[in-house]
């Protein structure tokens, strides 16, 4: 393929790239969003398997607002979600929206309470990506966030896991039985240690066919457990999801400044801020 | 450009003949050109990456109404099945 056979390829394709752009405005002047997910593992060198872009935000006002500026300028309208507002975030919901950037539909997803990554790690992950140019989320707390209903989020953690220098961090998110069983053999010290967190290295010891159905079953287990979190929001959000549709009507064609206003003042009345 | 995609095209022929080494065969859980992005430059990533954005558009009508991320999965807007009456969002820009 060349881009002589790709009729809308155009050479600046090759320099810039949306996602990335976005990252770099919503940064300008400090910090206040942070790459994840799909496009993470883009920047990380794995593989391009996500259309959409996913931010972890900054909860205090300043960085919401001029994220929503930013999606404003760019024509972004809201998706069925939570707003763009801490009261929400800070409650583990995400906000949502898309745009058109010539062909291509831009959605763009945030939160600021990542799933399974505790709030003195998400002070830390902030501290150590502070002054990055594109600041992206770190393999290890990318492979947490990567323990979804989602087979395919397997996949990619376990590629991920192989990414990773610290064989502790290896030994934790692996879904390799022979990765295991070699990591063993060469530090039996750390399984020991590291099974009181991950249970089923204790598994390594039974043989790789043991190993593999343990893998499988600590998958379906983290599977289920993921389940469960989104179907608690999903019961939650049943009232918004019902005033969703007069809302969209309300805001369709409203600059995003005023529709995030309305969306806020509609989501005050139907959906909660923190699950109870 | 054009050497771009060739050099990517290349480095594939080459890993799939052996002559640039590989890990040993062991789980597989992505393929090797998925694996290959480490191999190009800045450059190339980006030309490839926006490449999949734009191909990837194909399937926009059938996740229109879904999440990849989140905790929310599907737009209640989603005309039910077999119900065409409630038509997709149009777009307009704002700024």
């Amino acid at each position: 393929m060349t881009p002589a056979s790709v009729p809308w390829y155009t050479p600046h394709m090759a320099t810039k790239n949306i996602y990335v752009e976005l990252t770099r405005q919503f940064n300008a002047g400090r910090m206040r969003a942070l790459i994840t997910s799909g496009q993470a593992v883009v920047l990380h060198r794995l593989a391009i398997m996500s259309k959409d872009g996913d931010w972890i935000l900054k909860e205090d006002p300043e960085s919401l607002c001029f994220v929503l500026d930013v999606l404003a300028r760019h024509g972004a309208r809201y998706r069925f979600g939570a707003p763009l507002d801490a009261r929400w975030l800070a409650g583990g919901w995400s906000a949502h929206f898309e745009f058109m950037l010539g062909e291509l539909r831009v959605r763009t997803d945030f939160f600021s309470r990542p799933p399974r990554i505790g709030l003195a790690d998400l002070e830390q992950l902030w501290t150590e990506t502070e002054g990055q140019d594109i600041p992206v989320i770190d393999l290890r707390r990318l492979a947490e966030m990567k323990k979804t209903n989602r087979e395919k989020d397997y996949v990619v953690i376990g590629e991920l896991a192989r990414r990773m220098d610290d064989v502790r961090d290896q030994l934790l998110y692996s879904r390799s039985a022979t990765d295991l069983m070699a990591l063993a053999t060469a530090h039996p010290e750390r399984v020991e240690t590291t099974a009181v967190k991950r249970p089923v290295l204790s598994h390594i010891a039974r043989g790789r066919l043991e190993l593999e159905r343990a893998l499988d079953e600590e998958r379906r287990q983290l599977m289920h457990a993921n389940e469960k979190r989104l179907a608690g929001y999903a019961q939650a959000a049943e009232p918004w999801a019902k005033e969703w549709p007069s809302v969209q009507k309300t805001i369709a064609g409203w600059p995003l400044v005023k529709a995030h206003a309305q969306v806020v003042k509609c989501a005050e009345c139907f959906l909660p801020m923190r699950l109870p | 450009m054009c050497r771009v995609f060739l050099a990517h095209a290349v480095a594939l022929s080459l890993v799939r003949c052996g002559v640039l080494t590989m890990e040993n065969a062991r789980d597989a859980f992505l393929s090797e050109e998925d694996l290959d992005l480490r191999n190009l430059s800045e450059t190339e990533l980006y030309a490839w990456w926006n490449l999949w954005l734009e191909q990837a558009q194909i399937t926009n009508d059938l996740d229109q109404y879904t999440y990849s991320h989140g905790v929310f999965e599907v737009d209640p807007s989603a005309p039910k099945e077999n119900d065409r009456s409630i038509p997709p969002p149009s777009w307009g820009r704002y700024a």
